[in-house]
């Protein structure tokens, strides 16, 4: 019997072209998106609320529009076709592509879809990696010189922060890489909802843009928070803010939404809830943080639309100007964990492969995440001890103390897997140490500003940017790129070059630390945040931080270009050249087959390394298959 | 967690049964995540209004609604009850009687908008407007879910494999009709 | 040697030299301060940074480790002899050791510099002290003081000043709104108060009106020591960056002349 062959999803080559396609779809998707934005804004802008003087765009006209575009575009990549008319009752005429167009297009298979929210984010990384050089261009002085005006340097750092929070930070580690892997490690041919997951990808591209041409609308300045009440008399660039990552948040709502139910419902036959593999608890984990929190940010940024284009005094003076605030950092705070909780989870999925030792207290690994998870609702205040009343001070630095104890038993596990292993040195688990040393700097900084009276000096100043670069570089960025890494063989049948790695990591790892090791220090000597000015004394620091933050940019681009060769070119090498026991490496990564001819049943423990038993056995083939 | 290790053993991850748990379990967390705003705004409103409630506000007109909307709500709940007999005209009845009602309460909502009485830059006024439009969302939303489930029922007919998806759609607008109920209360009367 | 002796020994050379350097440069960790407040901060991070070393020296050493003693040989490709998934006493200690390290931060520094911070506002605390209303504004500085009735401070060329007796508590009363267009309630954003050689600092928010109590200690001013600056630390809108003032502490004979002259020139 051969399973996961839906019709309509099934596997390009098995069936004749019959159909060929009138243009391509992403083709389609602009035109219907760009026609339905100029309807839609026409409609809105002469018809119903015409403005005096008649300007074609306005505000509420290009947020409708917008939302029209959005729709278009969706539908017009696939969604259409794929999904809408069957939801309807009517006959698809979709017919998937083959060979690299799947990539450009909507489509249902989980392998696919993965590489398209891996490859979206890596450009998002990028365009806001270039925002940061440039930002680290104009501090290189301390007057103006590379931007004419602060306002463009400002949304400069709204947009870097931006697109690194809800394209890369949110997206990589869950949309990118729990598409891809979540279904084979859990011996499934699909994910649950694949309709749902081959729409919501296509989100992300669409944020990412709005995002980055916001300045059209004029020049914002709020930050990555884009904070009200600031935003109200910010241009109307903040709009494609909210915008933009509305759209992103959507479609990590929907990312979550599969995964939760893919983990619970698709697992293979004797996958039970103590053999589920650390990834995929990682996975769940932040999947109900964001069915949580992200529409709870949803809602909050239409209220900031609201307050702007009806105009409403939610967040004025006469209003409760720190509502936004609060709201905000009600979903900011689980979003730093959303980031994050994933990267340990890989700690864990990495480490007893390279050390060929039984994964250490997984229990407690496990406990960790969720006690994270639950934790992370409770302490967002901790964004806000400048602005606070001061009897709520206490409580919110007890939780956010508190939760250093769950996070650490990442440690705990790590190390007690590390101890007495038989180490194997190579990038992935190279990086995985980086990370793990980086993050116990960004965790342990992270003690001293959860200390009220410490918090009142370097909050708002470059010691917090330093702080949240080493968890979130430091911690996800690291361990992303040692995933990439330790599933290249996976992703491409191939394999990348260790020494190219090595010197790759240590690269990065020098660099990254002589940056934002030395923000801390701008920020205890009374560097504040966004300023593109600063006083003199303040400048050699700058300039020779700038230069590092160059090379860690040059850096990350070697390391792509290097993953980008050896999946194009690297040595072809065997299916599971780390030995690791989890089933991803049983599963075929061949986009036209299923991952699984017939379903694996698992039988055993990923993480023992005490025997060489089975771990999970393939009925079909010939008796048992050995991992 | 020791009770899911003791469900019965997954046997094939694309059985029927399996697919129609991931797709209930699905949908709950869907709807789960479809309350968190209406949560929000509730804070919202005794944030910036406490329980005052203005007395410009149509009365008349926001109890039609949730009458409309309480009587859509009852044909919702009947036509689930009736899903599993998958009689295609009878269930495409109730999908109608639904729709019917549900977009009489959608345009009321819209009416509440354009012809409000209270004062936009007030925050009680804020707040309801805010609601009411945000609720008028849901309905619009709502509503073109429940035509997809009626064109599904009437050019395929139910099936194993579409039953539940298409009877969620009346699922779906009965938390809508809830929602409603709970922010009439909540903008009108409390 | 037994790994975990070998291992023991290291931790706690490395962690006694870090000890070390604490106490040469733990007290200098905030460059420069001028405020008793300032002195509460260095304490805490001294304290904070006293304890967190030698679970630094953990942590950092078994990295090194795994790359050194437990570095797998080239070729070997079996698997470590050594397979344990638990150990009692290790994850006793280390889950014991977290929580009792988190609670005695709780209580000190946290709770106990955060009460004496508390402190500062109650009135038997502040019989003596000079009040300077502070007014921000995008993106402008304005300081009053109130008990001398003297208004929009400046220095000699015209921008806004801040002069403090030096060993006299001040009291700031800060406030968001534009003295030109009081009738805008929409154009008041939030700022923050920082001055960074005080070591604190209050965010201004619109339609509130917070304290903050500072007790300067050392003369000084912004020309020969920046770190004594009034700087907004909350963004603001594109004059975020420009929104600073001088300031200088002095001498109480010197400060009641420059009161005196503030004065004079308001008059005249
Ligand atoms: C290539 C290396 C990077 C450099 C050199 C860099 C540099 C900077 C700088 C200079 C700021 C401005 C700080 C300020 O004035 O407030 C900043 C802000 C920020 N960065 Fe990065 N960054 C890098 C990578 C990342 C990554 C990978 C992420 C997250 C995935 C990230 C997230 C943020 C966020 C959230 C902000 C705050 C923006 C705001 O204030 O609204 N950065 N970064
Ligand atoms: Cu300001
Ligand atoms: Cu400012």
């Amino acid at each position: 019997m051969s399973i996961g062959t839906e019709p309509g999803i099934g596997y390009g080559t098995e069936k004749p072209l019959v159909l060929k396609k009138s243009m391509p779809p992403i083709m389609k998707g602009i035109i219907w998106g760009g026609v339905g934005f100029l309807l839609a804004n026409g409609i809105v802008s002469l018809l119903l609320d015409p403005q005096p003087g008649h300007p074609f765009i306005t505000e509420p006209s290009v947020t409708v529009g917008w939302v029209v575009l959005m729709i278009g575009w969706v539908l017009g990549v696939g969604a259409w076709e794929g999904a809408v008319k069957p939801a309807f009752g009517r006959t698809s005429n979709w017919v998937a592509a083959v060979g690299w167009r799947r990539f450009f297009e909507y489509s249902t298979d989980h392998k696919v879809i993965g590489i398209q929210y891996l490859v979206s984010s890596a450009g998002g990384f990028f365009i806001a990696g270039l925002a940061a050089m440039m930002m680290r261009l104009q501090l290189m002085s301390d007057r103006m010189w590379l931007f004419p005006y602060p306002g463009q340097y400002l949304t400069t750092v709204g947009i870097h922060g931006t697109i690194m929070m809800f394209s890369v930070g949110t997206v990589a580690l869950v949309g990118g890489l729990g598409n891809y892997l979540i279904p084979m490690m859990i011996g499934s041919n699909s994910s649950a909802f694949p309709r749902m997951s081959g729409i919501s990808v296509w989100l992300v591209p669409l944020g990412i843009f709005t995002v980055a041409f916001s300045p059209l609308l004029g020049y914002w300045t709020t930050g990555w928070r884009g904070y009200e009440p600031l935003a109200q008399q910010d241009p109307s660039g903040i709009l494609f803010y909210y915008l933009g990552v509305f759209a992103l948040t959507l479609s990590s709502l929907l990312v979550a939404l599969n995964l939760t139910a893919t983990i619970v419902f698709k697992r293979a036959p004797g996958l039970t809830w103590k053999r589920l593999p650390m990834f995929a608890w990682g996975i769940i984990t932040v999947s109900l943080l964001n069915i949580i929190w992200l529409p709870e940010i949803e809602i909050t940024f239409l209220l900031g639309i609201l307050s702007r284009i009806v105009p409403f005094p939610f967040f004025t003076a006469t209003g409760s100007p720190l509502t936004y605030l609060e709201l905000f950092w009600l979903f900011g705070h689980p979003e730093v964990y959303i980031v994050v909780v994933p990267a340990l989870a890989l700690w864990q999925e990495i480490l007893p492969v390279m050390t060929r030792k039984s994964l250490f207290a997984r229990e407690f690994g496990v406990i960790g995440l969720i006690f994270v998870m639950m934790l992370s609702g409770l302490v967002w205040a901790h964004h806000m001890f400048t602005n606070m009343r001061n009897s709520e001070i206490l409580p919110f630095s007890f939780f956010t103390e508190m939760i250093s104890i769950p996070t650490a038993f990442s440690y705990l596990v790590a190390i007690g897997t590390i101890w007495r292993g038989k180490f194997r040195i190579n990038a992935p688990s190279l990086l995985i140490l980086m990370s793990m040393f980086n993050f116990m700097i960004g965790g342990m900084t992270g003690v001293f500003l959860a200390d009220p009276v410490i918090n009142l000096q370097v909050h708002d100043t470059f010691f917090v940017v330093g702080h949240f670069h080493y968890t979130i570089i430091g911690g996800m960025v690291f361990s992303w790129i040692a995933a990439m890494y330790y599933w290249l063989p996976k992703f491409s049948g191939r394999m990348y070059n260790e020494k190219a790695g090595i010197i790759g990591a240590i690269w990065i790892f020098i660099a990254f630390n002589m940056t934002f090791g030395q923000f801390f220090l701008l920020g205890l000597h009374g560097m504040n945040r966004w300023v593109p000015v600063y006083p003199s004394y303040l400048q050699p620091m700058n300039f020779e931080t700038s230069i590092f933050a160059f090379l860690l940019g040059l850096g990350f681009l070697f390391h792509l270009i290097h993953i980008w060769w050896a999946m194009k070119a690297g040595p072809k090498t065997e299916k599971n050249p780390w030995k690791s026991k989890t089933l991803e490496w049983m599963s075929s990564r061949n986009l036209a087959q299923p991952n699984f001819n017939e379903l694996p049943e698992v039988v055993g423990n990923f993480y023992a390394y005490e025997n060489d038993e089975p771990v999970a056995v393939i009925p079909g083939e010939g008796g048992v298959e050995i991992v | 967690m020791s009770e899911m290790q003791n469900a019965p053993t997954l046997q094939n991850n694309d059985l029927p049964d399996l697919k129609l748990r991931a797709s209930r379990g699905g949908f709950t967390l869907l709807v789960a995540s479809q309350a968190v705003p209406i949560i929000v705004l509730i804070n919202l409103r005794y944030v910036m209004a406490a329980s005052y409630v203005s007395s410009h506000v149509d009365q008349l007109t926001g109890a039609l609604i949730s009458l409309v909307m309480i009587a859509s709500g009852l044909v919702a709940w009947l036509a689930l009850m009736n899903v599993k007999q998958r009689n295609r005209s009878q269930l495409n009845r109730y999908f109608w009687i639904t729709m019917v009602l549900g977009a009489i309460a959608a345009v009321m909502a819209l009416y509440q908008l354009w012809f409000h009485g209270v004062n936009s830059v007030g925050h009680y006024g804020e707040t309801y407007l805010t609601i009411t439009g945000v609720l008028a969302g849901y309905m619009v939303i709502g509503l073109v879910a429940l035509y997809s489930g009626k064109s599904r029922n009437w050019r395929v007919g139910l099936n194993d494999d579409n039953e539940f998806s298409v009877g969620s759609t009346f699922k779906y607008w009965i938390f809508i009709v809830l929602a409603w109920l709970i922010m009439y209360l909540d903008l009108y009367l409390f | 040697m037994p790994d975990f002796l070998l291992f023991f020994i290291l931790w706690v050379v490395f962690s006694a030299l870090g000890e070390w350097a604490v106490n040469i440069w733990g007290s200098h960790v905030y460059y420069f301060i001028a405020s008793t407040q300032a002195v509460d901060g260095v304490n805490a991070t001294d304290f904070i940074l006293r304890v967190l070393i030698p679970l630094f020296v953990f942590v950092m050493l078994m990295l090194i480790f795994a790359m050194t003693k437990f570095r797998r040989k080239e070729g070997d490709t079996s698997s470590s002899a050594h397979q344990f998934k638990t150990n009692k006493v290790y994850i006793t200690t280390w889950i014991t050791i977290t929580v009792i390290v988190n609670f005695m931060f709780l209580l000190h520094p946290t709770a106990s510099a955060t009460e004496a911070m508390f402190n500062q506002y109650l009135p038997q605390n502040n019989k003596n002290v000079l009040i300077v209303d502070v007014v921000a504004r995008q993106w402008q500085w304005y300081f009053n003081y109130p008990q001398y009735g003297v208004q929009n401070t400046v220095d000699t060329n015209g921008n806004a000043f801040l002069e403090l007796p030096v060993n006299r508590k001040v009291e700031f009363v800060l406030r968001s709104y534009d003295p030109n267009h009081t009738y805008d309630t929409q154009v008041d954003v939030i700022h923050s108060f920082w001055i960074p050689a005080f070591g604190m600092k209050e965010d201004i928010i619109p339609g509130e009106t917070r304290t903050m109590y500072i007790t300067p200690t050392v003369m000084t001013n912004t020309t020969s020591n920046p770190m004594l600056r009034v700087q907004c630390a909350e963004v603001c809108g594109p004059g975020h960056p420009y929104m600073e003032a001088n300031a200088s502490v002095v001498s109480s004979n010197s400060f009641n002349q420059w009161i005196a002259q503030q004065k004079k020139n308001q008059n005249s």
